[in-house]
């Protein structure tokens, strides 16, 4: 089969894995939050539905393309795993579901036997989500890490500026290049 | 600081497939991490409010210190509370459930918890009500919707009471205009009944009494940050600035939270206050008494806010000024704006506020003798009395943060815009459902900016910093601007998680930047002691 007829197979499923992939996504919040996330449509009333929107599509694109862009994927990914790394999941649910495009085309494309080369494509998809997983996991730390840092910069700094300024604590002064 | 839990104790076996269970028997959650500390029992002991236990507690302890007649105080005083408060009895029996507000509410578009919709907060206390206080609840029951206090409903009130920032903008979209803010607070009240509260509230509470202000800063060291900030203001601009303290006979008292003398990036704020008033050579004084413009018995009940309030009162009738201005912040003017006459009013001390510079009177604030800065400071443009030189601003492009209680408690939505499109060139409204009336709160109002539930926080204010977001994508904004202390403690971790590159500010930090002062030097900096823009830079390089 021509690159061309493989990319038609794709493009004519495109947007029934990522509606899938959505709801696969969507499953994972109480079935009243994931109505609203997925039905309402202006980005600024619903910030979540509309984040993952764009993220699993952006994704979807990612994982389909001929070659895997660690770009790409990080932009896609960013913004959902910002908003999952502090909403209440395990770490392991908060990424888990970037895998899920790989069952979700198993189930749709049942037929496909090995060796037949829309197989190849079907694999090279999972596997590029195999590695966006990883890029997921490195993002999730680094939201959690964030935090973290935010948490103890305000109980640092609530009072750092009044002790310094009542001189209870003295700084080195700022080194002047002129001297 | 917070002790950081780890991940398996956070996060374990955390399922979001829909209960079986009907919403009354789930319990909330009160792990580690899921909740603000309680008080300590020395702050309520200070304040005269019941401390049941000498000992310091966790809501993660199954067992709470709450007196054994503990149902009876809460059945009393939810009694007393709805003869008193016609408006909850209305809020009580008037909803239809229609569900209007479900989907407004900053945490549950954030948190995705449906006890985050504030037809579901509101429930938490309606479906008690209805068991204790209707015919058809104590014949029907839970078919009527109610059900009885048990000790699990108390353990809800105290986790979802305290993750509502009580913005009122559920109430904006109520077709029966039901305040869930105030529903709130008497949740709060009830809890406080039995000493359950927080200790970001209590202690800043406790601190006010005894020192004057939420951080326990005592009247010398108040008088010594502005005296910090003058010396900064002279190295800035060249001009000295000598503002006086507790000086009776002044025609003005200005009251400003404490937050803009004490709190980065209020403190510049503070100094555009400073230089306003010298640019108009204003007849005013500060105290060190009503060192306090916030008042966090807001947050705790109507008996603690009315005491906090009464200083303002009492340390202008002391001084015999004529009027109060007031200086940026939230819930300090819902207070102001909605309670104080009622509580503390008729004032005994001076006259409708009047402008000295202009000669507007105030009609609006004819009952409090309280005029907001921004309205002061834009009736002084409206009548050109201030020289400003905007493009001391140009290097910040600024959009600007309604904060809840000035827009939707007292409407004050376009005088700020009137005076940030005076003193700076570049500034850009957030899109329209997200400001003005309809502005989503910054996530950590009404007491729970600690730092405890950091993730909470980040989650009710992922509204507000996507709407940033847009405009900084959009127009480069790299400046979000607000008229409330509260608001320049809790946007900044903010904008770092959701949109680094934006900084916040108070809009008289721009004001005092583009201020031309009589006798000033050339100015290459800003109040942050920034430079004003590129070109400045090189040349201190040179």
């Amino acid at each position: 089969m021509s690159k061309k007829n493989r990319d038609d197979i794709i493009s004519a499923r495109r947007q029934r894995w990522i509606e899938k992939w959505l709801d696969a996504l969507m499953q994972t919040y109480p079935d009243e939050s994931a109505r609203f996330f997925k039905d309402t449509t202006d980005p600024f009333a619903n910030p979540v539905g509309a984040t993952m929107k764009k993220g699993i599509t952006d994704l979807f694109d990612v994982v389909a393309a001929e070659t895997y862009d660690p770009e790409a994927a990080h932009a896609a990914l960013e913004p959902m795993i910002r908003v999952r790394a502090i909403q209440e999941f395990a770490p392991s649910q908060a990424v888990g579901f970037v895998t899920e495009i790989k069952s979700i085309i198993r189930r749709d494309a049942g037929g496909s036997k090995e060796g037949h080369p829309q197989a190849e494509k079907l694999q090279q998809i999972g596997d590029y989500a195999d590695r966006a997983l990883l890029a997921a996991f490195d993002i999730y730390m680094n939201c959690k890490k964030k935090v973290y840092e935010l948490r103890a910069r305000q109980a640092r700094d609530s009072v750092s500026q009044l002790l310094i300024k009542k001189e209870l604590i003295s700084e080195l002064p700022d080194v002047d290049p002129a001297l | 600081m917070a002790e950081t839990p780890k991940p398996e104790d956070l996060y374990q076996n955390i399922d979001h497939t829909m209960p079986d269970e009907a919403w009354e028997e789930i319990p909330p959650d009160l792990s580690k991490g899921k909740f603000c500390y309680p008080t300590k029992p020395k702050n309520l002991d200070y304040l005269d409010m019941p401390t049941p236990t000498k000992e310091e507690w966790s809501p993660a302890d199954e067992e709470w210190p709450i007196p054994d007649n503990w149902q009876e105080i809460i059945h009393e005083g939810f009694k007393d509370r709805l003869e008193k408060y016609r408006s909850l009895k209305i809020f009580m029996d008037v909803c239809v459930r229609c569900g209007a507000c479900a989907d407004k509410c900053h945490f549950f578009i954030g948190t995705g918890d449906p006890k985050n919709m504030p037809v579901l907060r509101a429930e938490l206390l309606r479906s008690v009500y209805r068991n204790d206080f209707t015919t058809a609840g104590r014949i029907l029951k839970k078919l009527s919707g109610g059900r009885p206090l048990t000790k699990q409903v108390l353990k809800e009130w105290f986790s979802y009471f305290y993750q509502c920032t009580e913005c009122r903008r559920c109430s904006l979209y109520c077709p029966y205009g039901i305040d869930t803010a105030e529903i709130t607070m008497m949740g709060r009240e009830l809890l406080s009944l039995l000493g359950l509260n927080i200790n970001w509230i209590l202690e800043p509470a406790a601190n006010c009494f005894r020192t004057g202000n939420h951080l326990g800063i005592q009247p010398h060291a108040f008088r010594e940050m502005i005296d910090f900030f003058c010396d900064d203001i002279e190295e800035i601009t060249g001009v000295r600035i000598e503002p006086t303290f507790n000086r009776k006979g002044a025609e003005i008292l200005f009251i400003t939270p404490s937050g803009d003398v004490f709190a980065d990036p209020g403190t510049y704020t503070m100094m555009g206050y400073l230089l306003l008033f010298e640019h108009l050579g204003l007849d005013y004084t500060l105290s060190t008494y009503a060192s306090e413009g916030g008042n966090f018995g807001l947050f705790t009940s109507s008996e603690m806010m009315k005491r906090l309030n009464s200083k303002m009162f009492a340390e202008a009738e002391r001084l015999g000024v004529k009027w109060i201005l007031g200086g940026e912040c939230g819930h300090m003017w819902r207070v102001i704006h909605q309670y104080m006459d009622t509580m503390n009013g008729p004032p005994n001390f001076g006259e409708t506020p009047k402008s000295p510079i202009t000669g507007t009177v105030f009609e609006n604030a004819a009952s409090t003798r309280m005029v907001h800065i921004t309205e002061f400071t834009a009736d002084l443009l409206r009548h050109n009395k201030l020289k400003l030189d905007p493009s001391r601003n140009d290097n910040k492009v600024v959009t600007f943060h309604d904060s809840c209680n000035p827009s939707r408690a007292m409407g004050l939505l376009d005088e700020p815009r009137y005076v940030l499109n005076s003193v700076c060139n570049n500034f850009y409204d957030m899109p329209e459902n997200t400001i003005r009336e309809q502005t989503f709160c910054c996530g950590s109002g009404s007491g729970l900016n600690t730092e405890e539930i950091m993730e909470l926080r980040m989650l009710g204010g992922l509204p507000r910093a996507n709407a940033v977001k847009y405009v900084h994508e959009k127009f480069g904004v790299n400046m979000l601007s607000c008229i409330c202390a509260i608001d320049r403690a809790a946007l900044p971790p903010l904008m770092d998680y959701w949109v680094p590159g934006v900084d916040v500010t108070g809009v008289h930090e721009l004001v005092g930047n583009a201020l031309v002062m009589d006798g000033e030097i050339e100015r290459t900096m800003d109040l942050r002691f920034e430079p004003l823009n590129e070109e400045t830079e090189e040349d201190a390089d040179e």
